[in-house]
């Protein structure tokens, strides 16, 4: 049993479903160049934009890209591409590995800190926390986690993995003492999981929230 | 020539994603890459390809050559109507 201590200060959401008023399916980014948004798939465009949202005095604060399945839809085309014998699109093998989008958001903000990129299947957020917590404990004042996932497409659409709509969120993950403290712990499947989602428990709508994964339950809790 | 420029035009727009850029923006003398268009040398292995796929054309990355057919629109023209095959 671990258990995580930290504090979260800041919150940047976007999903398809909050901007379907609008009819938006992917985020304005008027940070980036034409010339460079013109690659990035709509997946790209909401993690950045959820990057671009948290500010800190220090920018070269470590940040850590998390996607369960990443912008799968680029290895899918490669795939298919070898499969039927046709040469592969160099953009889309480029951009295609896990870090992609984090390289890209380096190179656009001059980033020059850590940054790293992981997937941890349907854990992949509670490990991002890990990740953010052990950067905060080698000395990072602050660090910087960037979610992002999109529904896997075809032909991988057909086995119902989570999430079910594009979304992507940020924060700014700090010390337990810097503000209002967090505590996530895993336990067994005693406990049904929480109808909310962990968007709705960063954006303040309950103070626990349970979400299982494989075998576990992960418990976040908001303590005052 | 004309309607073959106006043809790689395309090919290059829809090749690269220059979704805010119509044809007639796109001056055949201008420099593809650098100054100019702005392209990058992802840009330049993903445009061999759909010239490859197009029109059979074969390029060379180290050539000496193959920097001068990609230079501008009305050189990449003169290049593929001698070397095509499709």
């Amino acid at each position: 049993m671990s258990l995580l201590r930290f504090s979260v200060q800041q919150w940047c959401h976007w999903s398809v479903d909050s901007s379907s008023g609008n009819g938006l399916t992917e985020p304005p980014l008027p940070q980036v160049p034409a010339m460079q948004r013109r690659r990035m798939t709509s997946l790209g465009k909401a993690a950045m934009h959820v990057a671009f949202g948290i500010e800190h005095a220090h920018p070269d604060i470590p940040l850590v890209f998390a996607s369960r399945h990443g912008d799968l839809s680029r290895s899918i085309s490669l795939l298919e591409e070898l499969a039927s014998g046709t040469p592969v699109s160099p953009t889309q093998f480029g951009l295609s590995v896990h870090n992609s989008i984090g390289a890209l958001h380096g190179i656009l903000t001059g980033h020059t800190g850590p940054y790293t990129a992981i997937a941890a299947g349907e854990e992949t957020a509670e490990q991002a926390f890990h990740e953010a917590c052990g950067l905060l404990d080698d000395g990072a004042k602050a660090v910087r986690v960037v979610y992002y996932d999109a529904p896997p497409p075809s032909p991988y659409d057909c086995f119902g993995l989570s999430p079910t709509t594009l979304h992507a969120w940020a924060c700014l993950v700090q010390q337990a003492d810097k503000g209002p403290a967090i505590h996530l712990t895993h336990g067994p499947l005693e406990e049904p999981p929480s109808p909310d989602s962990l968007a709705g428990f960063f954006a303040g709508n309950t103070s626990r929230l349970i979400r299982h994964a494989g075998h576990r339950a992960w418990i976040w809790q908001r303590h005052a | 020539m004309q309607t073959l420029q106006l043809e790689i035009k395309q090919l290059l727009i829809n090749a690269l994603n220059l979704e805010d850029i119509t044809p007639d923006e796109i001056d055949p003398q201008t420099p593809l890459f650098g100054e100019g268009l702005g392209l990058d040398s992802i840009d330049a292995l993903e445009l061999g390809l759909a010239l490859q796929k197009r029109y059979g054309v074969s390029l060379s990355p180290d050539a000496a050559e193959t920097r001068d057919h990609f230079s501008s629109i009305a050189k990449l023209a003169e290049f593929v109507s001698h070397a095509r095959k499709i």
